[in-house]
């Protein structure tokens, strides 16, 4: 088990136990947070219930990774008034590094719906949390969609994926469309 | 090294409005608009329609600045953390426009803490003709 005296995860920390310290009940190292500060809420510094509730993802910048997924697209009456479109090759991604406090958590994406959209598998550091169809008969703007009771276990960078890897059977390709994402933590 | 709130917490909180909040009543439809942020979220028009957002406030002084349109039956719009009343905005006017901007400032937030920011049409101006609430967007600053 590795040492727990505060400073940085250690590189070989990954999915091991720590114990309470300071306090502060103990966990398990999250996948991704090597050289992240540690621990969570030491004695006298912040809690887990103090880090954000609310977690707003502008999609409009350059993401931290992206496959065929940085097209910018005006949309009338759309809520931000673009949109970010992949390409429509299969498997095209986009990916968002953000802070989740440990609890349970809503994913909401909006996204315009059309004809030829994929279905977005959304992932965190890898796992997928649901689906998301981009599908619609005729287009759609500023539809919104939810992935409810997202468990976080243990706060940190997680990495969040969308990736348009399987297609409603009437659409006719694998484009992504979207405008906004949001996290809103609920317990 | 632990961190301090004044460390940790954002001094500048930016909240988009077009997801699904928290909480509301009567104030949960999105439209698009040619105007900034592209579209705004509208009450029902309905006396007391809300609608809430989980924030962590760092203990000192902010400001809410909400960015709204004003129209001929739009209210007055209650700004309020954890249910108590921290100033108002009149969002009535004879002409329709978006883009607006009003600030309630010196809230004073005595603990550090998850609050709920609370937007309530609770009252009208005088002339307007109902009670409805748009909004495009919320910022939360820290003054002090």
């Amino acid at each position: 088990m590795p040492r727990v005296r505060g400073g940085r995860y250690p590189a070989t920390s990954t999915g091991r136990a720590y114990p309470n310290v300071g306090g502060v009940r103990g966990g398990r190292f999250p996948a991704t947070n090597t050289g992240v500060q540690f621990p969570p809420a030491a004695a006298g510094g912040l809690s887990e219930d103090l880090l954000d509730w609310l977690v707003n993802i502008g999609v409009f910048e350059t993401a931290i990774s992206q496959t065929n997924w940085d097209t910018l697209a005006a949309q009338t009456d759309g809520v931000y008034a673009f949109s970010k479109d992949s390409s429509g090759a299969q498997n095209d991604q986009i990916n968002f590094d953000i802070s989740l406090a440990a609890g349970t958590w809503t994913f909401e994406l909006i996204h315009v719906q059309s004809t030829d959209r994929g279905i977005y598998d959304v992932q965190i550091d890898g796992s997928s949390i649901g689906t998301i169809d981009g599908y619609a008969g005729s287009l759609t703007r500023n539809v919104r969609t939810q992935i409810t009771s997202v468990n976080v276990a243990a706060s940190g960078k997680v990495r969040l994926k969308l990736i348009a890897s399987t297609k409603n059977a009437s659409s006719s390709s694998y484009v992504g469309s979207i405008q906004h994402c949001q996290f809103k933590r609920t317990t | 090294m632990a961190l301090t709130a004044d460390q940790a917490i954002d001094w500048t909180q930016d909240l988009d409005v077009f997801e699904q909040a928290i909480a509301n009543t009567n104030w949960d439809t999105v439209s698009g608009l040619s105007a900034i942020m592209g579209g705004h979220k509208e009450s029902s028009g309905a006396q007391n329609a809300s609608i809430g957002f989980d924030v962590i406030l760092a203990a000192g002084t902010w400001s809410v600045e909400l960015m709204y349109l004003r129209n001929s039956d739009n209210g007055i719009i209650s700004v309020q953390l954890d249910g108590v009343e921290q100033g108002t905005v009149n969002s009535y006017s004879s002409s329709a426009s978006a883009g607006n901007r009003s600030t309630v400032s010196s809230i004073s937030v005595a603990q550090t803490a998850k609050y709920r920011l609370s937007l309530v049409m609770a009252t009208k101006h005088a002339s307007s003709s109902g009670y409805t609430g748009e909004i495009q967007h919320v910022q939360l600053r820290r003054t002090a």
